[in-house]
């Protein structure tokens, strides 16, 4: 269900699609993180159709005025994770709330893989 | 030239990082200062400091071990002890440093130049999507430096870092151009100052060794520029006597050793390899560092310099620039407290603490953090506020470590403590103020709002995980759901007809609007018998910190 927010020229919708795509580009840049785990059908449609989908991996769910983010992530092999899943929840939620305005009410982070990268790409 | 120009081992490896983790320490303050992102990693340098000395403490002890070994250590300490963002990404650059120095016995400048290339493809894999104008991209202006120095003949390990230097600083100030956060605060990346910080420790670290091995000595000479004021007069040093001296025969516990000098002086560096230990320090009491000394083991270059006549005569332009400024000189009585949450800190700092030491709440301080605090303080006197149960017995621990007269007010709570500081009066005697102090901390009651992190049971009320719990002076009272709900039935439990006083602090998990119902709630209860107060503590995990006096 999307959430509309009341503004002085009228109402405002705000699609949870809309909200996990920020989170997703958020949690995307955080250091540690290598990729997001798609769990829902549309994701992997729209990796069958080749398109970018930056909410892969995105539950958003809105209860009221309250967010629950959740996040299937896969970390780079050697990172300490509780460090990296500390900082893709905090980077999220500052995303989140400061792009928003909403208030996120809990955010899970759920590894769900990581990925052991021998091939050398040059940067 | 009895140090190698053109390659290091797996000891000078260890010497160069430990002297660039010593030179972040002294700037770590200025790191944090650089950040942006207001929520998380509030802390750069002090990330990468602790970082990097997870590293350094697992070297401790380590001699004559191959680059290879000594980085292979280096970055498994790293990881361990990685915290926060810029944390994660220096044990990731140690990890390809160790990579490129993997099975190398010791390492030239194309060693380096490999592991810095290395350390650049291993940082760069661990992210997604990179974001440029940070400390990855500042490292990619070292790795590039470094490998343009490849092209010439004959180019020194030194003069590699130096051009690095160089380079990397032209990169840091391009940051804010590449990441409009920067630009908008108008500062430079943390992360890729603190890395510079380190790099620039590294080729400090050289420059002493130079110096030394001119003389013809074999002992790294690791005094440490301290930043200070340039141009202040000598005259007025709390520590004035350098002294040096070294101690053969192995000592067993380093640690040991800097817990028994710590309290006698400042700048103390106690650096180790193998069978001799280097010890130096500012001291007053030259007599006493050495009879502690004797104790480990024979003692061998044993030099005692009178830093004030030095820098009258100014013999040697160096020392001057290595010696902190005293500050102060007119109070009697310092004011260290611990705190956690930037509102509940600058309370603090605004109520006269002199030094506010992040934690409590999730991060204790230890011992030596405690004394080190204390020893920072200009004056002879200082009162420390724990504010925290778990941290009496460092603090107690603390007082023996230091050289200070150290007095604890027994305070409990962050309003226990707040209470206290506003009893002071700094310009009574040490007994005025605690008396006073001890007598604010009764007077105060204190609320707190948190979350139950695993379930459990307290006296006779059971919670499960996630549940809100409202504390009365730290036992369990209610728990509910809400943490606004929690905080009402609380004050209602409290709240008497003695009470005058009610101020909240409301934490980082609270927005304004949230705060501001707070108050109005509390106005209709209570604002009638009492004054209601709403401040911005910021602190994380309790929703709510409230006095009730």
């Amino acid at each position: 269900m999307a959430k509309e927010i009341r503004t002085d020229i009228g109402k405002l919708a705000l699609s949870e699609e809309a909200i996990a795509t920020i989170a997703g580009a958020a949690a995307t840049e955080c250091y540690g993180v290598v990729g997001m785990a798609g769990r829902k059908m549309t994701d992997g449609i729209s990796e069958l159709l080749g398109q970018e989908n930056l909410a892969k991996g995105v539950d958003v769910t809105i209860d009221g005025d309250d967010l629950y983010i959740t996040l299937y992530v896969v970390l780079g092999y050697g990172v300490k994770i509780p460090e990296v899943a500390r900082m893709v929840a905090d980077k999220v939620r500052y995303t989140v709330e400061n792009l928003t305005g909403l208030k996120v009410k809990k955010i899970t982070v759920n590894v769900e893989g990581l990925r052991l990268q021998e091939d050398v790409e040059s940067w | 030239m009895v140090i190698a120009e053109s390659r290091i081992d797996g000891d000078q490896f260890i010497d160069i990082i430990t002297y660039a983790k010593d030179y972040l320490y002294y700037r770590k303050e200025e790191v944090d200062a650089l950040n942006v992102f207001p929520v998380p990693d509030g802390d750069t340098g002090t990330n990468m400091y602790l970082t990097l000395s997870s590293a350094v403490e697992s070297l401790n002890g380590m001699s004559g071990i191959s680059i290879s070994e000594a980085s292979e250590i280096a970055s498994r300490g790293a990881l361990m002890g990685a915290r926060g963002n810029s944390g994660v990404i220096l044990s990731q650059i140690l990890r390809g440093i160790a990579k490129g120095f993997a099975g190398k016995e010791h390492a030239g400048p194309q060693e380096v130049g490999e592991a810095m290339d290395e350390a650049v493809i291993t940082a760069y894999k661990s992210v997604m999507k990179p974001v440029e104008g940070t400390i990855l991209t500042v490292l990619r202006g070292l790795r590039d430096a470094a490998l343009d120095c490849l092209a010439f003949d004959e180019v020194t390990i030194y003069h590699m870092l130096k051009e690095c230097l160089l380079r990397g600083n032209e990169v840091l100030e391009k940051t804010p151009d590449l990441l409009p956060v920067l630009k908008e605060a108008g500062v430079v990346d943390a992360g890729g100052q603190g890395l510079l910080y380190i790099v620039e420790g590294a080729l400090e670290w050289y420059e002493k060794d130079h110096e030394v091995s001119r003389e013809g000595g074999k002992v790294v000479d690791l005094q440490l520029a301290v930043p200070v004021v340039h141009g202040e007069e000598l005259t007025n040093i709390e520590y004035p006597y350098d002294t040096q001296l070294l101690i053969l025969g192995g000592v067993a516990s380093i640690d040991l050793l800097k817990q028994f000098l710590e309290p006698l002086g400042d700048s103390l560096l106690v650096v180790g390899s193998g069978d001799v230990v280097r010890v130096h320090i500012h001291t007053a009491v030259p007599e006493q560092v050495i009879g502690v000394c004797r104790q480990y083991g024979s003692l061998s270059d044993v030099t005692i310099d009178n830093m004030i006549e030095q820098s009258k005569t100014a013999l040697r332009s160096r020392v001057q620039a290595t010696v902190p400024v005293t500050v102060e000189a007119k109070k009697t009585i310092s004011v260290v407290s611990v705190a956690i949450g930037s509102g509940i800190k600058a309370i603090m700092k605004s109520l006269g603490t002199d030094f506010v030491m992040d934690g409590g709440i999730t991060m204790n301080p230890s011992t030596s953090d405690v004394a080190a605090a204390v020893n920072s303080m200009g004056t002879d006197k200082v009162i420390f506020l724990p504010n925290n149960p778990n941290i009496f017995l460092a603090a107690r621990q603390a007082k023996r470590l230091t050289g200070r007269k150290m007095y604890i007010v027994p305070s409990k709570t962050i309003p226990q403590g707040i209470s206290a500081l506003l009893a002071l009066n700094l310009e009574e005697s040490v007994e005025y103020n605690l008396k006073r102090a001890g007598k604010a901390i009764r007077s105060v009651k204190t609320a707190e709002v948190t979350f139950a992190a695993r379930d459990g049971k307290f006296g006779k009320h059971t919670f499960r995980q996630g549940d809100i719990i409202g504390l009365i002076d730290g036992k369990v009272d209610i728990v509910g759901q809400d943490p606004e709900e929690v905080l009402k039935d609380l004050m209602a439990h409290m709240v008497t007809e003695s009470d005058s006083l009610i101020t909240v602090y409301y934490g980082h998990d609270v927005d304004d609007e949230t705060a501001s119902v707070v108050y109005e709630v509390l106005e209709k209860d209570f604002g009638s018998d009492c004054d209601i107060e709403v401040h911005f503590g910021g602190q994380p995990l309790y929703y709510y910190i409230v006095s009730v006096e």
